[in-house]
């Protein structure tokens, strides 16, 4: 080493030092080593009231007097409460439990006009199972329960829809096979009960809407050795109509709960399901449309995950589902049009798995319900609204962690950099080819001779463009088309005034060119990965 | 200020600017969501390629 870097290092060896002691310091004592992302525009998630894990859903109704739960409760599947719970706001206002200690399934919960909540589940018994019903008031002054249809038949995938004065149910009856069936409670009486489905197959989680004419629509899924088939089936001229296939769904999401969400449009019924996808085993959220004239059309993929919610009552076509995250199942709510997801939110915030969705559109303001595991055991709902978002820094909105944001910014900005390395060493291949393709260019005059920046732009248009070939490399996650353009800028801004600044032009100088525009590009693009890892 | 000096101020610049720019993206059109590739990506790659690639010819003719 010669006397000057000798001088250099001897002047700047107390700064070198606290750098690298930030550095080195800087994660463990102040800067969180990820950021909890809040959704812009949702409110604080609050905790509501633990629960069980034992039925497929719970249940959530509006009215005036607040927000209406119905779950069933316990640790042990024989045991169950079926528990109703008022709130206001996150104020319990009412908890009553209406049948205790019992092996329960299936609460569906409605609220009329008038504000009586009407409440159906399945018991089930050593010998007979029954579908229960009753009905109560707010401020509660007492229950009847009614067993509106008892068989010593399996039965499952209790769901309904209310429509005026009149429940519409539909389950599933093991009647020699698992046949759906239907049936309507009006003034606590169960009538017109008929077996909609017609084939030897599993048919099982059915769901019931009625459309904007006042015509029931079942949809159900039908499981053979062939697979999983959807089936919709409505009320004509002529009674139940044949039962038409609307596409395929997935024998994991049945044992996972899921089932079909129906809602009835201006002039259509959407149905929303979840199937794994031809070429993969994972599960995807498949939407399709029932036209008035029982026309179906085809289904479209709308995105990756399971469990979907068709919100009802909102201007907008949205959906709220249990997405895929990086530590598990997280909560989205999605914007759809077109068949396709224009606008996604992740609502869940840190790394604790949440599913199960519920939704509710109030006053055109989304309330989204779900499940997370408590540390003490058991289950906890959650949620989140739209109607009274959470005031977000700029720091937060960036992704900086506004406890600590210049450590976090240090910690990032080196991370990301050491980060870019690896990922230039991952992508050797891709340098090495369009290097190749690149020095092959250079051997027409009329390429060799144009200024610098249309070389480094060139680079980076092969770069980008050679990524794409069988090659083994790593490339930083997309995040959409802005972000990975304005990576590119970047990378070939950077690249060209880092270079600029040589006179010489050469091999060596376009071999430098070609690694120092895929480090800044990586650096760019891996900036929000790093953020949310 | 010497060639190295003058180097190493724009690598630091070039860093904090460009994050600055990218971190300005996200306050203006919020943390961008990870997704999957647009399946036409690679189409508008190929279309820049050949545009880029095209264009030396095209300027040769008109500077002839």
């Amino acid at each position: 080493m010669n006397e000057k870097g000798v001088r250099f290092l001897k002047r700047y060896f107390y700064f070198h030092v606290f750098i690298i002691m930030c550095i080195l310091i800087a994660q463990p004592v102040q800067a969180r080593d990820y950021i909890e992302l809040w959704p812009e525009g949702w409110s604080e998630v609050e905790s509501l009231f633990k629960t069980g894990i034992f039925a497929d859903r719970f249940r959530v109704g509006y009215d005036k007097a607040g927000i209406s739960f119905l779950s069933m409760d316990g640790s042990y599947f024989r045991e169950l409460d079926l528990t109703y719970r008022l709130f206001d706001g996150t104020t319990l206002r009412e908890e009553i439990v209406l049948v205790s200690q019992a092996e329960l399934d299936n609460p569906l919960l409605y609220i009329d006009s008038d504000g009586v909540r009407h409440a159906a589940w399945l018991k089930r018994e050593t010998n007979e199972n029954t579908i229960c019903y009753s009905t109560f008031h707010v401020p509660y002054k007492g229950h009847d329960i009614v067993e509106i249809w008892n068989t010593p038949h399996d039965i499952q995938d209790l769901n309904g829809f209310f429509d005026g004065d009149t429940m519409h149910i539909v389950w599933s009856e093991r009647d020699r096979y698992f046949q759906v069936k239907y049936g309507r409670i009006h003034n606590g009486q169960l009538s017109d009960v008929v077996t909609i489905s017609d084939t030897s197959d599993l048919s099982i989680r059915p769901s019931i809407v009625v459309d904007k004419q006042g015509v029931r629509h079942i949809v159900w899924f039908e499981s053979s050795q062939q697979g999983v088939v959807v089936y919709h089936s409505f009320f004509g001229e002529h009674g139940w109509e044949r039962p038409q296939v609307m596409g395929s769904g997935s024998i994991q999401d049945l044992q996972q709960g899921g089932a079909i969400s129906l809602i009835a449009r201006e002039d259509y019924i959407e149905a929303a399901w979840a199937s794994s996808h031809p070429k993969t085993s994972q599960l995807f959220i498949y939407l399709a449309r029932i036209h008035d004239d029982g026309e179906i059309d085809s289904p479209v993929l709308l995105g990756r995950g399971s469990r979907p919610r068709l919100v009802e009552g909102s201007t907008q076509s949205r959906i709220i589902w249990q997405g895929v995250g990086r530590f598990g199942p997280q909560i989205h709510d999605g914007v759809y049009d077109g068949g396709k997801v224009i606008e996604q939110t992740n609502l869940t915030v840190g790394r604790k798995a949440a599913f199960r969705p519920e939704v509710l559109s109030i006053q055109d303001y989304l309330y989204v319900y779900w499940l997370q595991a408590d540390t003490d055991g058991g289950y906890i709902v959650q949620t989140i609204n739209n109607q009274y978002p959470k005031p977000i820094s700029l720091w937060r909105k960036i992704g900086i962690d506004e406890e600590a944001p210049w450590v976090h910014l240090l910690f990032l900005l080196v991370s990301t950099a050491m980060l870019s390395f690896v990922y230039l060493i991952g992508n050797v291949g891709v340098a090495l080819v369009g290097g190749l393709v690149y020095f092959v260019l250079l051997r027409w005059e009329l390429y060799g001779k144009q200024p610098l920046l249309y070389h480094v732009f060139l680079v980076g248009v092969i770069l980008c463009t050679v990524c794409h070939l069988p090659i083994p490399s790593i490339s930083p996650q997309f995040f959409g088309f802005l972000h990975y353009g304005l990576s590119f800028v970047l990378a070939t801004a950077g690249t060209y005034l880092l270079l600029a600044q040589t006179k010489q032009r050469g091999p060596f100088e376009n071999i430098v060119m070609i690694l120092l525009w895929l480090t800044l590009f990586q650096f760019f693009a891996l900036i929000p990965q790093n953020i949310l890892r | 200020m010497s060639r190295v000096r003058r180097l190493i101020l724009t690598g630091i610049g070039v860093l904090v600017i460009g994050t600055a720019i990218i971190f300005g993206s996200f306050a203006v059109f919020g943390f961008p969501f990870p997704s999957e590739p647009a399946p036409y990506l690679l189409w508008v790659k190929l279309v820049v390629l050949a545009v880029i690639l095209g264009f030396p010819f095209v300027t040769s003719k008109f500077y002839r």
